[in-house]
């Protein structure tokens, strides 16, 4: 059997030497059903802010710009509807139908966010496929030159048969436009890192180079015991800066940094914890294991090849103490790109990924209760114009 | 422990998943049977994982073929489960 049509139009190009995942000229950061639904429920849960709107103009801004590149200016607009529905089952997002789009109905019989919904909040009742109707906008706007605004009728996670978005034209408000400006990290010199004889970090990376990390037939990505998707880093960044930057309009911006640290170390825990419970695991990485340390540096190793950053261990005390250098996190480069320097460090997620890894590996009772075991900094960051961002874990008892 | 037993795992992407533990003997046939009875297994010699993936079940294993990790997806019929648990011999311990 073939491969679907135009997935040929996405190949991975990885840069080995950043560890950066990249389709169609977009930085792809690969994460799980948990971590997006967890995100998404924080962003839209917040009362004195729209955070569904957040979600919404992102997702339609970041993929606007991605569809471009995926469709020719030879493809018919029946073409460049079917390039951005396989886009997204090639990320493994789920599976639509276009088909209707013009006619004002798009239907979902897969979606990666609504089984992050079903796993981690089941009693929801609401539609919750809020980055859906972002991409669809920007497939509007991209195969059909049309300005539309989409909005999720019934949702499978209200126990329908699949999820129905209903097309209308003129969009809420003009687009939100995003302006980058090129950074590039000043050249500084490479520490020794800390590494363990036993785990073969290249043997890591290729394989999980080589494994087909694309959406299956349903267009979902069922990997390493998650689904794993592979989001643009200009999303995940948009979310984030946007949902700081509005709550702190409302005077809760720390309660904003919080929560994302708080939602990146659930998502060191209970990502990693599949992770870990996995065939992958038991096949490629379990029988590199000789010490309890070795399982912190396979986890690291499989995080640089998801292209969450070229990071590494600096200093680790087992069961105590965790330092860790990133020369190109996605959020310090992305905040570089969209804002400008600032004083506070803006690295949220893996400063809460540094806390819940070492939870993970070395805190005490069920992994629910391992939250807060360990305490994260985020000492130097290349959002406050430094070399680096560093992260130190400590435990909190 | 008699076998073939299951553990239930928490830590998976879907909330109805389990780990079967089987007779080790058993573990060659057992796949023969699954991929008659789902379809083609598809193997990921770079992790050493073997699966099959249905509509309805994701079946998976390292190279070793056990345990075997069996996902209920949503949506799956029941039908789909209890035609693998016919392949492993498994049977439900009776409520006390």
């Amino acid at each position: 059997m073939g491969e679907p049509a135009y997935f040929d139009r996405f190949a991975l190009q990885y840069d080995w030497k950043n560890h950066r995942r990249q389709v169609v000229g977009e930085e792809l950061i690969i994460h799980c059903h948990h971590y997006n639904s967890k995100l998404q429920h924080t962003i839209e849960g917040a009362a004195k802010i729209d955070g569904k709107h957040i979600i919404t103009s992102s997702a339609q801004a970041a993929f606007a710009a991605f569809l471009s590149r995926a469709v020719r200016p030879t493809d018919s607009t029946v073409e460049k509807y079917a390039v951005a529905s396989a886009l997204y089952a090639y990320l493994g997002f789920g599976m639509l139908d276009l088909s209707k789009l013009e006619h004002g109905e798009v239907t979902a019989s897969a979606s990666h966010f609504v089984e992050g919904w079903r796993s981690g909040f089941p009693q929801r009742s609401t539609p919750v496929c809020t980055f859906t109707e972002g991409y669809l906008q920007a497939a509007a706007r991209v195969a059909g030159e049309r300005s539309v605004r989409v909005r999720e009728t019934r949702c499978m996670m209200q126990g329908h048969p699949n999820c129905r978005f209903e097309i209308s034209d003129g969009a809420r408000e003009p687009d939100y436009v995003i302006e980058r400006r090129p950074y590039s990290v000043p050249p500084s010199t490479v520490p020794e890192y800390v590494r363990s004889p036993n785990i073969d970090e290249q043997k890591i990376y290729e394989a999980l180079i080589e494994m087909p990390i694309h959406g299956d037939p349903q267009g979902v990505i069922p990997a390493f015991n998650v689904y794993l998707a592979n989001m643009p880093a200009l999303f995940y960044n948009l979310i984030s800066i946007r949902f700081v930057e509005e709550m702190s309009r409302v005077g809760l911006g720390d309660t904003a940094r919080q929560l994302l640290k708080y939602d990146a170390e659930t998502c060191g825990l209970n990502t990693f914890r599949g992770i870990m419970n996995s065939a992958e695991w038991d096949g490629l990485i379990a029988p590199m294991v000789r010490q309890e340390e070795d399982k912190l540096f396979g986890i690291i190793a499989v995080s640089n090849a998801l292209g969450w950053g070229n990071w590494h261990c600096l200093a680790h005390e087992p069961g105590a103490s965790l330092s860790m250098e990133a020369r190109n996190g996605y959020e310090a480069l992305g905040y570089r790109e969209l804002r400008a320097s600032t004083k506070e460090p803006v690295c949220l997620m893996l400063t809460g990924v540094s806390a819940g890894i070492m939870g993970l590996v070395y805190g005490e009772g069920p992994v629910p209760e391992r939250m807060g075991q360990f305490a994260s900094d985020e000492a130097n960051c290349i959002g406050c114009d430094q070399a680096s961002c560093r992260f130190d874990t400590r435990a909190t008892s | 422990m008699k076998l073939p037993f299951r553990k239930r795992d928490y830590s998976c992407l879907t909330r109805l998943t389990y780990k079967y533990f089987v007779e080790p003997e058993r573990t060659v046939e057992i796949w023969r049977q699954l991929e008659a009875e789902l379809g083609p297994i598809q193997r990921l010699a770079m992790v050493r994982v073997q699966q099959i993936n249905t509509p309805a079940l994701i079946v998976r294993a390292t190279f070793d073929g056990n345990p075997i990790t069996v996902m209920q997806r949503s949506g799956g019929d029941d039908g789909a489960l209890a035609r693998v648990h016919a392949i492993f011999g498994f049977t439900e311990e009776p409520a006390p």
